[in-house]
């Protein structure tokens, strides 16, 4: 895959570090580290060094950041926050790209850590924990709740100003022209040398310009900061894009280099050797210009412009296409340079770009595998390909929404071999949306029925390991428990099959986000009733929650499944509860004792708050987890079943205990409340997430447009279709896009075709 | 610092050839592991760097391998653009890497610069199970322009040889085509220090 940003990412950080500058005769050092367990030596021996790249300016606080390539290509962002009165460096690893999160944490850190060392370690051991879901915030309180951090999960939009503040600081220390010919040589490929005084600067405009690239990604050598003793790689004979700290530039012999482009950031200036800039048309660099010329600009008005522009250079690529039923995707080069009359020899360069390349490549896989695609570069193709009027928007969904139905009249079996090829962990997201495939309206509506009698026999969907469907495979809990509240469960919870109680989960957890504003704690009845038993069961498994243990999440953890498992709640955490808080605690912690066998992979954390006063729990799990796993609802806790409530509980943490059942209750309350309609929309929106919100032509190939007719397309591309669904989680955001159209998740899927093989990954 | 040592040229040397052939044996033999050890940990490409001495004048070669750029499909333009030579370097024991051949320089030549210096490797002639006779790879080197030698990475055998003949080829190169021109409008040009770029002429084809 050509994105070089991990799609495997346990946890929110790797590591902390504080780091000294030493001093005249002494190399920076790290002065202490969370986890001290954290072994990667490599990284450890490079961090004070990169970390210190060159003399700092005494005279505030430096937010920058830099990038470690391991040998996979794939990066570690390391974020650092250097205070001259501290003289020392805080530096946070972690394998997310997030910069404005990870400097906002820094300070919060910083804070502690000149306050109170001893809190410092319980905030780190709160925070590193799987990264909230996208759509999601975890939220985090220190200094006896007067203070608190919060992270709202990025989603898929544009960088924008002011949010975004790499792009905030390229955009305001460069014009138009330097912005334009820095692109347009990235674009070519080129030695880039990006130069600045201050590392800030430095590694914010290397990060924005690389993200200019978007929906492509560098594939060269890549360091935001290049610290002294690795200069000699600024003689790469291969491309890079480095940043380089003007003190280092200067040790440099310029004729050494040869031919590289470079951009100093201070002086507003850019050199280079090439005339790349002549290989664009002219209109489109009029109009790049005039976009990136508005010094006001706000939002996400100059990321889109350079998107527009890569529209315009490479968005042909969709005609290039070749769909042909039954055989695999490929990608026609001469039918891409034919795609723009008018620069023809620009595309055949850009063709020969291994940015390019790989960007093919990437959404090639993405197609075979059935998954398709949808972001924002495809919504601007469609704009494109309307004003165009090539109708190419259209076509290419059309036929791949052919090619995906006769690879399901054929079984699958070709999805299959696609995805034997895929990563692990993509396969066995698939397998489980798969499983998942019969149609979602119908499982919800059709639930009993459905349903095997029998106990489900998890063995049988081994989704366990990682993925985000892994619910109802690994419930453990006694399928025909007879004490499960609502008596129209009934039927359901005789037999867990994990797949369509975990859509369901999924839709009602949709249909909770969608309509409940997550933070207003009471009311969210919904969320909370079924997050409770989630909570118990997810919790199950780790240490009670007490410091100084951490939870233990499981070993590896895609981040494409992360979005399910965790629901990070960030509902505004209750005023203080002392004493009550405290023996519920206790409660709590029992409870998950009983509960200890349950499988690890349910583990779900929610906000995580530091008790204030004095008898404490110095740390609060309060858990809002969304209503997945229906399947311990259709199959309550023997242990719980009796006790549980209806009423919507302001305070998980009081009645976490008596309300596991709950979420059947709440399942059944939907459907009887005639908001079954209402829920199965928001389901369908799920499946479709990838279906945009605005009318433009989104490219989900198997997204059905015709919501009238969707009805009547019955069977086709469901079963793909969820697996899309499933798999694009690994694209951040898509839970955002609001609701817009009903689809195909209601026709009544009843046959499967998911071949047997799907089952049987592991 | 390297780049205050004293030398007079500067060459970059790229391997290239199918996984397992020994580039990175070869490099790391040659120097000894020198300078910079093992930076591909923390920035995914890795290159070494030794000075030779050629007729009483300093040398510094510049070896990159293409290890880190073994996930692209091919390797494109990109990576040959600026090397003064390429090794492209097989494994006698093993048929399929020398099949490979021709892919490989139908991608130099593609996208190399044509005047680049080229060197045709088998390596590992310390196996015993030698597939690829000397003369075979003799053959299809003269045949496309390049030069050829049989190394043992293991048994440090014509490593350096061929590292000095490089450096000894390219300084003729250079010498004879006087200061490239590389630098261009980049700044101030440091008389002390040459590279052959684009310009270099002696070429041997």
């Amino acid at each position: 895959m050509g994105s070089r940003v991990r799609d495997t990412v346990r946890y929110l950080f790797e590591l902390y570090c504080e780091i000294s500058p030493g001093g005249c005769s002494k190399e920076p050092f790290i002065i202490r580290k969370y986890p001290e367990s954290y072994k990667n030596e490599e990284e450890l021996k490079n961090i004070p060094k990169f970390t210190f790249p060159c003399p700092l300016e005494n005279t505030h606080v430096h937010h920058y950041s830099f990038v470690m390539t391991s040998v996979d290509s794939k990066y570690t962002f390391c974020f650092c926050r250097f205070d001259p009165k501290a003289n020392s460096a805080l530096v946070l690893l972690s394998h997310l790209p997030w910069h404005d999160i990870f400097y906002k944490l820094l300070n919060c850190i910083a804070e502690l850590n000149n306050s109170d060392k001893g809190e410092l370690i319980s905030f780190l051991e709160a925070c590193r924990i799987r990264p909230p879901m996208p759509g999601h915030t975890l939220k985090i309180t220190y200094n006896a709740g007067k203070s608190f951090f919060s992270c709202h999960s990025p989603d898929t939009k544009l960088p924008s100003i002011p949010e975004n503040c790499n792009l905030t600081e390229y955009f305001s220390a460069m014009d138009s022209s330097c912005m334009i010919g820095l692109w347009v040589s990235l674009l070519h490929e080129r030695r880039v040398a990006i130069v600045a005084s201050k590392p800030s600067r430095l590694s914010a405009c290397v990060q924005a310009a690389n993200a200019t690239l978007f929906p492509m990604s560098w594939q060269h050598i890549f360091i935001p900061i290049l610290p002294k003793h690795l200069v000699d790689y600024l003689l790469a004979p291969m491309p890079f894009l480095i940043g380089v700290p003007r003190s280092v530039m200067e040790t440099v012999r310029l004729s050494e280099i040869g031919d590289v482009v470079i951009l100093d950031v201070d002086a507003n200036n850019l050199k280079t050797p090439f005339n790349d800039l002549d290989d664009l048309p002219s209109d489109l660099v009029s109009s790049l210009k005039k976009a990136l010329s508005d010094k006001n600009a706000l939002g996400d008005a100059v990321s889109r412009a350079f998107l527009r522009a890569l529209v315009c250079l490479i968005g042909g690529y969709r005609d290039a296409i070749k769909i042909e039923n039954g055989q695999r995707i490929t990608f026609n080069p001469e039918g891409f340079i034919r795609t723009r009359k008018n620069m023809q020899q620009l595309l055949k360069k850009i063709l020969q770009s291994q940015i390019f390349q790989q960007f093919i490549d990437e959404r090639l896989e993405l197609l075979n595998s059935g998954r398709g695609f949808n972001d924002e570069f495809e919504i601007e193709c469609n704009c494109y390909a309307d004003k165009l009027n090539t109708g190419s928007g259209q076509k290419l969904k059309q036929q791949y929404r052919d090619w995906a139905k006769t690879v399901k009249k054929e079984g699958g079996a070709f999805f299959k071999i696609v995805m034997d090829k895929a990563n692990p962990a993509v396969q066995s997201t698939v397998k489980t949306v798969k499983q998942g495939g019969k149609n979602v309206k119908s499982a919800v509506k059709g639930l009993r029925n459905k349903i095997p009698r029998t106990g489900s026999k998890p063995s049988s969907i081994n989704t366990a390991d990682d993925s985000r469907f892994s619910c109802g495979s690994v419930t453990p809990v006694p399928s025909d428990s007879s004490d499960s509240p609502p008596a129209h469960n009934t039927p359901s919870r005789d037999a867990p099959p994990a797949l369509p109680l975990d859509l369901l989960t999924e839709m009602e957890f949709l249909f909770s986000k969608k309509n409940i504003r997550r933070d207003s704690y009471p009311n969210s009845s919904h969320n909370l009733d079924v997050s409770l038993p989630e909570k118990s069961k997810t919790l199950s498994p780790c240490p009670p929650p007490r410091l100084p243990e951490r939870p233990q999440p499981p070993l590896r953890y895609p981040i494409i499944s992360t979005r399910e498992l965790i629901d990070l709640s960030d509902a505004p955490v209750p005023p203080p509860r002392s004493v009550a808080t405290t023996s519920q605690t206790t409660h709590f912690v029992s409870n998950i004792v009983k509960n200890d066998k349950m499988p690890e992979k349910n583990f779900h954390t929610s906000t995580i708050r530091f008790a204030e006063g004095t008898n404490k729990p110095k740390l609060k799990l309060t858990m809002s987890s969304n209503q997945r796993k229906v399947s311990q609802t259709i199959a309550p806790h023997p242990l719980n079943g009796g006790t549980s409530k209806l009423t919507p509980d302001v305070d998980l943490r009081s009645s976490q205990e008596c309300r596991l059942p709950k979420p059947s209750i709440r399942f059944i309350n939907i459907a009887t409340k005639g908001k079954f309609q209402e829920s199965c929309g928001s389901v369908s929106d799920l499946i479709k997430l990838d279906d945009s919100p605005t009318n433009l032509e989104d490219f989900d190939p198997l997204t059905c447009r015709e919501r009238n007719k969707v009805e009547q397309i019955k069977s086709s591309a469901d079963s793909a279709l969820l697996h899309e669904y499933g798999l694009d989680f690994s694209q951040f955001g898509l839970l955002d896009h609001p609701p817009s159209s009903s689809s195909q998740a209601s026709q009544g899927n009843t046959s499967t075709s998911v071949p047997k093989g799907w089952t049987t990954f592991n | 610092m390297p780049d205050m040592e004293d030398y007079k040229f500067l060459f970059k040397v790229v391997l290239v050839g199918n996984a397992g052939v020994g580039k990175t044996c070869l490099v790391r033999r040659f120097t000894q592991g020198l300078f910079p050890p093992g930076q591909g940990a923390t920035i995914g490409v890795d290159f070494m760097i030794k000075t030779v001495e050629v007729d009483g004048e300093k040398v510094k070669l510049q070896i990159w391998d293409t290890a880190g750029q073994e996930r692209f499909r091919s390797i494109t333009q990109s990576y040959y653009r600026s090397a003064h030579a390429l090794i492209l370097v097989y494994d006698i024991s093993c048929q399929p890497t020398f099949d490979c051949l021709p892919d490989w320089l139908r991608e130099i030549e593609e996208y190399a610069n044509n005047k680049v210096l080229r060197i045709l490797v088998g390596n590992k002639t310390d196996r015993e199970d030698r597939e690829i006779p000397r003369h075979i790879g003799e053959d299809f080197a003269q045949r496309h322009g390049m030069y050829f030698l049989e190394t043992s990475a293991k048994e440090a055998e014509n490593v350096e040889r061929l590292f000095m003949e490089i450096a000894v080829e390219l300084m003729e190169q250079a010498k004879c085509k006087e200061l490239p021109k590389y630098d261009g409008s980049l700044g101030p040009i440091n008389g002390k220090t040459t590279s052959v770029g684009d310009g270099s002429c002696c070429l041997r084809s």
